[in-house]
């Protein structure tokens, strides 16, 4: 039988997520099974999917479903796709907020019905359909009188520290979260603060005392979970705890001070003509490639992502600005288009694979793998910016997607002297005739347009 | 092969003249507070999937309020009656009463 484990899917022994003929299941061991069953009668499931908060899920039979013969037990959870999942060092600040609230409103509901997660991972939460949502039904579990909320440092690694990182430094959190797969820290992130933010109310609490009470305690031998229930801990004080972290989280601003590319709707080089001529070109581009998914590469605030949605099942965009990704999902959220996913990457440095064998987390490439690309405005990033010779940069196309849109910027291009102004020009091959060569070797070149008076030239690329 | 010794407060409160020098803290004004508060449940530790960290733990007790804090104030009280008993030489008995409260795990 053909099942197919994720092989990021192994820390929990109550279940592994598994693919058999097109769907996503989740295995179910037998209490796991019984929890799962007891949530969907008390209707808890159904009020977290009817809110958004959690993916479609819903417990299938493994024999109605062609498992019988898989010895995976006599119920297995059935999960909406999620086509691409993308990880939380490619989420911009209110993706990563979102992910965070969405995960206290569910243990704050969670609580109200005597549940608990049992862990508080940002890897729990996926972009899908247009925003973020909890996947991980067994983290729900059951809530034991008495209990800490076990997540709770959890949680401050892997969303508030990086938001807090980001909020009061202007730091972007997105290398750190690269960076290690279980956030920041607390003795790591008390140091990265200064002064006038350690005097800050939830810093003093949930960064300067942790740290503190870290430091002091973390290398005893005392067993200090007994004493929850010695001291009456109860229910309430995790309520307010989580209470606190949101209004906290709600609080925080992000403001992309350093951004370089937050402003090019509004500042790039565009007359009203050309920018016409290049939009009905990219839509007459998909008319004519009619793919079903489309990757936007350097795609900024998602002008072009959006102008296709609507053609296309799915439409990644990927930019290098979390700013931008921060702006493009506002948009989404704000009643754009779902099938749009933005996406904070960069790709001179892409999210290689991570975790355990190199397989728990797997590379940005192997995900935003599609039938066309656009790659309009960026050729000249990866090649003069990036020192990328053009036949590399047009091999990495074109193992992102067989066909595409892009755009060649020439070297009298505005943008390009700038990008020059101050170095050598060591790019001698860097020239549409290099260019058009590369591009015949691996694509048919179906149609070219000049716009920028004969400065850029956009290209439609079909499968060689 | 791991061993660790056991914070359990009620053990403090009902022992009253033990003579276990980790718990012999008859001055300390804890267990007077604790027995007011009528906190005398014994317990055992439920498991957590993941490990819930030292800070994060103790956090969550300081936040819980006064007795939360006087558990907090207990561990440091600890650690400084300890650095004592080592410098005075009672660092053999604290090993000792170490041993006899310690659970054995891997």
């Amino acid at each position: 039988m053909d099942l197919q484990f994720d092989p990021g899917s192994f820390k929990d022994p109550d279940g592994r997520i598994f693919e058999y003929q097109g769907n996503i299941y989740r295995t179910l061991s037998a209490s796991a099974a019984e929890r799962m069953r007891a949530r969907v009668a008390d209707g808890t499931l159904a009020a977290l999917i009817d809110q958004g908060l959690l993916i479609d899920s819903e417990l299938v039979g493994a024999s109605d479903v062609g498992l019988a013969d898989a010895d995976l037990g006599e119920t297995v959870m059935r999960h909406a796709r999620i086509p691409v999942l993308t990880y939380p060092s490619e989420w911009s600040f209110d993706m990563l907020r979102d992910a965070a609230l969405v995960t206290l409103d569910l243990l704050q509901q969670g609580l109200e019905r005597d549940l608990m997660l049992k862990d508080a991972t940002a890897f729990n939460v996926a972009f899908h359909d247009g925003r973020m949502k909890f996947f991980d039904t067994l983290s729900i579990d059951d809530y034991t009188e008495g209990a800490p909320w076990d997540g709770y440092a959890q949680f401050c690694r892997e969303f508030l520290f990086p938001l807090m990182l980001t909020s009061y430094r202007g730091i972007e959190f997105q290398p750190w979260l690269r960076g290690s797969l279980s956030g920041i820290p607390v003795r790591t992130f008390a140091r990265l603060l200064s002064l006038r933010e350690k005097l800050r109310g939830p810093v003093v609490k949930h960064v300067v005392l942790q740290a503190k009470l870290d430091r002091s305690f973390a290398d005893t031998d005392t067993e200090m979970r007994s004493s929850f229930k010695t001291m009456k801990f109860s229910k309430p004080m995790i309520v307010a705890n989580v209470a606190g972290l949101s209004k906290t989280l709600r609080k925080l601003s992000y403001e992309a001070g350093d951004s370089v590319w937050g402003d090019y709707a509004s500042s790039h080089s565009y007359s009203a003509e050309d920018a016409t001529t290049k939009r009905q070109f990219v839509d007459q581009a998909v008319d004519h490639l009619s793919p079903s998914t489309v990757v936007d590469l350097g795609g900024n605030i998602g002008d072009y992502s959006f102008l296709v949605a609507p053609k296309v099942d799915r439409v990644l965009c990927v930019d290098i600005d979390p700013a931008c990704i921060n702006t493009l999902y506002r948009r989404i959220r704000d009643g754009g288009p779902t099938n749009v996913v933005p996406i904070v990457g960069d790709l001179l440095n892409p999210t290689p694979a991570l975790g355990w064998n190199l397989t728990e987390r797997r590379d940005l490439f192997e995900r935003i793998r599609s039938e066309s690309f656009f790659a309009l405005a960026l050729v000249h990033h990866l090649a003069i910016g990036g020192n990328v010779p053009l036949p590399r940069v047009v091999e990495t196309l074109h193992r992102i997607a067989p066909s595409g849109v892009v755009e060649w910027v020439d070297k009298q291009d505005a943008m390009v002297q700038r990008m020059l102004r101050n170095r050598t020009d060591v790019f001698a091959d860097y020239t549409w005739d290099v260019f058009r060569t590369e591009l015949e070797r691996r694509f048919n070149i179906v149609k070219t347009v000049e716009t920028h008076d004969g400065a850029r030239r956009l290209c439609l690329l079909e499968p060689r | 092969m791991v061993s660790f010794m056991r914070l359990n407060l009620t053990h403090v409160l009902i022992n009253k003249h033990s003579k276990s020098p980790g718990f012999a803290v008859g001055r300390f004004p804890l267990r007077v507070l604790i027995a007011a508060c009528g906190l005398v449940t014994l317990s055992s530790p439920a498991h957590a999937y993941i490990d819930p960290g030292t800070g994060g733990m103790l956090l969550q007790l300081l936040l819980g309020g006064v007795a939360g804090v006087l558990v907090i104030g207990k561990l440091y009280w600890l650690r400084i009656k300890e650095a004592f008993q080592n410098i005075f030489g009672g660092g053999a008995d604290s090993e000792e009463s170490k041993d006899s409260n310690s659970e054995t795990g891997n």
